[in-house]
Parts: structure tokens; sequence; C-alpha cells
């Protein structure tokens, strides 16, 4: 018989380095998860994707199990991989931190597609070029 | 513990139907990341219209909220000023959401006689059961987890099928689980190694609690400054460290002695069987979790002296 659900979390966390500190913590805390077990297992399946912010969609069950499945990274930290830059720009309408070119955004959408609600990769584009604009990271051709 | 942490809630609103809307999602990775920029930590999603971001008072203090009401005014900006945030901010402390999972923690039976109780609860033993206590604190290692599982079935079977293990050293010891069990077992010298000191105080809490603190030391000393060798290694760490501490945890091992490693996948065993037997270790097993068979330990055997060795 299936477990029965009682919550689901959603978090953004940095690949590997899930602790019991906040997010963590008050997030599976309240629905009384085991706070480093999933923090071991978080770890492990996303060392290999350092500097990365990993999305999580985390489901509890009644008996207080868990279980999880990683999304893809969000897509303005591929943007600022692709960019070669540490940080979005605080005011991106006047200061600009980088540029990407517009095959880096299709690749970019690519990756994002099976998470996005964009219908067509054209759509998923248009929706990696506004975030690329509300970063301050221009595209070009 | 008692600390205290800042809750920052960002409402998004301004009308976006927030389950299709691609500028949702948009926003969210925006926001999520100049948090994540600027606190190093990431950030809750609720409903899918609220961000649920952390800092420390001495974080707020230093202006964190201010630069993130500028850059949500930015956004909004960019957006055509049609969107609503609204920040509200709240402390909470550790306690509040350190504490409930306790109440699913119940004694647990692992391989043949160990049976793992955190204080909280009642247990009377039946004969031939050690039990070991165990309060968890901030610190890896309850007993429920696969991992912590297998190395408790796989020492037990090391310890008491005659093997001779008189030392033990337990890598990356959270609450001390592994090596205290080693001593509730008889080794009479165990050495607990974690290089958190919050996880240390809390290994050697739970040696008192066990009343084995006689045979187990506890150090945060890192284990390539450690000299002298075990008859059995106990790493349960991930595959990153395993890989990383790899000439260190092999030279640790007696002549004749075994490792036992794990937190770690099925699909990244083959990477510390090659690794650990590239140092001249023997793999003896892999064991898979039952419950939960995506996790595994491995153990591998010193037969042919340790070549780390100066004799």
């Amino acid at each position: 018989m299936a477990k029965k659900v009682v919550g689901s979390i959603k978090l953004q966390i940095p690949a590997g380095q899930a602790n019991p500190s906040p997010p963590v913590g008050p997030a599976l805390g309240q629905h009384g998860v085991n706070i480093m077990e999933f923090c071991k297992a978080f770890n492990a399946k996303t060392q290999d994707q350092a500097g990365m912010i990993i999305p999580v969609v985390i489901t509890v069950y009644a008996d207080r199990s868990f279980s999880f499945i990683l999304k893809t990274p969000p897509a303005s930290v591929l943007l600022k991989k692709a960019a070669g830059v540490e940080k979005g720009s605080g005011v991106p309408n006047r200061d600009k931190v980088g540029k990407v070119t517009l095959a880096q955004v299709e690749e970019i959408a690519k990756i994002k597609m099976p998470d996005l609600t964009a219908a067509t990769l054209e759509a998923a584009v248009r929706t990696i070029k506004g975030t690329a604009r509300s970063m301050g990271i221009e595209v070009v051709e | 513990m008692k600390d205290i942490w800042i809750e920052v809630l960002i409402y998004i609103d301004g009308g976006l139907d927030t389950r299709e809307d691609p500028n949702l999602e948009q926003l969210i990775d925006i926001i999520t990341d100049f948090t994540v920029s600027h606190l190093g930590r990431g950030v809750i999603v609720e409903d899918d219209v609220v961000i649920k971001a952390y800092c420390t008072p001495d974080e707020m203090e230093a202006g964190f909220i201010e630069e993130l009401m500028r850059f949500l005014e930015e956004l909004n900006e960019r957006h055509g000023g049609y969107l609503d945030f609204h920040l509200d901010t709240r402390p909470i402390h550790t306690e509040d959401w350190s504490e409930g999972w306790k109440a699913h923690f119940k004694p647990i039976k692992i391989g043949h006689s160990l049976v793992i109780k955190p204080t909280w609860e009642e247990y009377v033993p039946h004969e031939g059961e050690i039990v070991v206590e165990i309060d968890p604190g901030q610190a890896f290692g309850t007993g429920t987890h696969a991992t912590t599982r297998l190395c408790l079935e796989l020492l037990e079977e090391y310890i008491t099928r005659g093997d001779g293990v008189t030392s033990v050293l337990d890598c990356g010891t959270g609450t001390g689980i592994l090596g205290i069990s080693c001593a509730k077992l008889g080794v009479r010298e165990v050495l607990m190694l974690d290089i958190d000191p919050v996880a240390a105080e809390v290994a050697r809490h739970n040696c008192q609690l066990n009343h084995v603190q006689q045979y187990c030391s506890v150090t945060t000393t890192p284990i390539w400054e450690i000299q002298e060798t075990f008859d059995l290694v106990l790493a349960n760490l991930d595959k990153g460290t395993l890989l990383l501490l790899a000439q260190d945890l092999t030279r640790v091992i007696s002549r004749g002695g075994a490792l036992v490693v794990s937190g770690i996948l099925e699909g990244q065993g083959e990477a510390i069987i090659e690794r650990f037997e590239s140092l001249g270790l023997v793999k003896e097993s892999i064991r898979k979790d039952r419950e939960d068979p995506e996790w595994i330990a491995i153990s591998f055997r010193q037969n042919d002296g340790n070549p780390f060795d100066s004799d």
C-alpha cells in the first residue's frame, strides 16, 4: 500500500552543502523529518554539482520518512556560469554585469525545459532571456 | 542550543497565475539567486508565492534587508511596476524546529544484538541485546539511516566473529554511534574523530551516557595527523570525502585489518572500490541496505601489509 503523504516541501539549496541550519532545519523540522538524514542524502546526490543551487521537492510521509526529487539548477545560476560572473546585478536596469550569447541561452533553455512550464523551446528561450535581463546580463547574438 | 535566526518572508503578488506563469518561476529564481549570493544559504519556496530566506541578526544589522528591498524595487521596475512584493521578518529559534523529529525516533534493533535507543525513550532489553543510548543533538547518526545501519551490521560482524579486533577508528563519528557500539561490543581502544567541534561534543556526551568514556577518545584532529593504526577503520562519510581521504584511511589500517566505508550510493561504488584497491586493499564485501537499497557499504581487507608502513 502506498504511504500516506502528509506534506511537500520545496527548497533551493547549494549543491553538496545541506546542513541542519536554515533553511533545511526549519523546513524539515516542522514536519518531523530527521534533518541530518536528509542532509546526508542530498549532499551525496549533489556533491558533483558544486557551485550550483539545486531545487529539491521533498515529500513527507505519515511515518515521517521522506523521499525527494532534484530539479535542474535555476536559470539564474546557469546564466551566471555561462557569463562567468559571481553575482547578478543589484540594479539590473543600470549596471550590466556580463554577457551571454543567444546560443548559450538556447543551451540553458534546453537544460531547463523539463522543469519549465514553457510549452516550446522558443517560449523557454524567452523566459531565460527575461531572467538574464533581470540579472543585468545582456544577451548578444 | 539558543541560536536566533531572522526569517525573511518575501511575498510575491501582482496578479500572476501562480502555477502557470513562467514569470513567477523566473522571479523565484532571481530572488533566490540574490539571497544565496548574499547569504550563502538557500531558501524555502512555499505555495509558489512566498520565499523564505534566513539571515543571522548580524547579517540583518549589516543591512541585508535594506539591500533586498532595493533589489526588489528594481526588479519591480523591470516588470513595469505591476508586481507587489511584501516583506515580513520574524525571529525564530533553533529549538523551534530541531526537536520535532525526535517524537518519531524510536528504539531500533540492528544486526544480531545492537539496539539503538534515543535517550528520551524507555526500553527494556531482551536477553543478549546491547543497548546504545543516543542523544543526537545536531550531529548525524541515529541508526535510522541506511548508511549507519549498514556500518553497524558490519562492525558487529567484524568484532564478534573472532577477528581479534582490539582497536577501532571511527572517522566522521557524528553522534558517536559507531564508535560507542564498538566499545559496547567489547573493543577497548576506540578513537572517534570528527572535525566538526559540535559533533565531537555530542559524541563525548553520548560516550558518557553509555559509560564508555574510559574506552573511547573523541578528537577533532584531522585523519592526516593520526599516527596510530587500527584493526578496524570505519568511515561513514560520502563519496567525495572518501576519495579525498582514501590514502589516509588506508594508512591507518593495521596489518591484516579491515576498512568499512559507507555513505555511498550504489552508482558510486565502482569509483570507491577502484580507488581503495589501487591503494592495495582487497574488497571483502558490498552490502546493500534492505530497506533503502540505493545505499551501500563496502568492506576492504589489508591483506598484504600496509604499503604506508615504514617497516
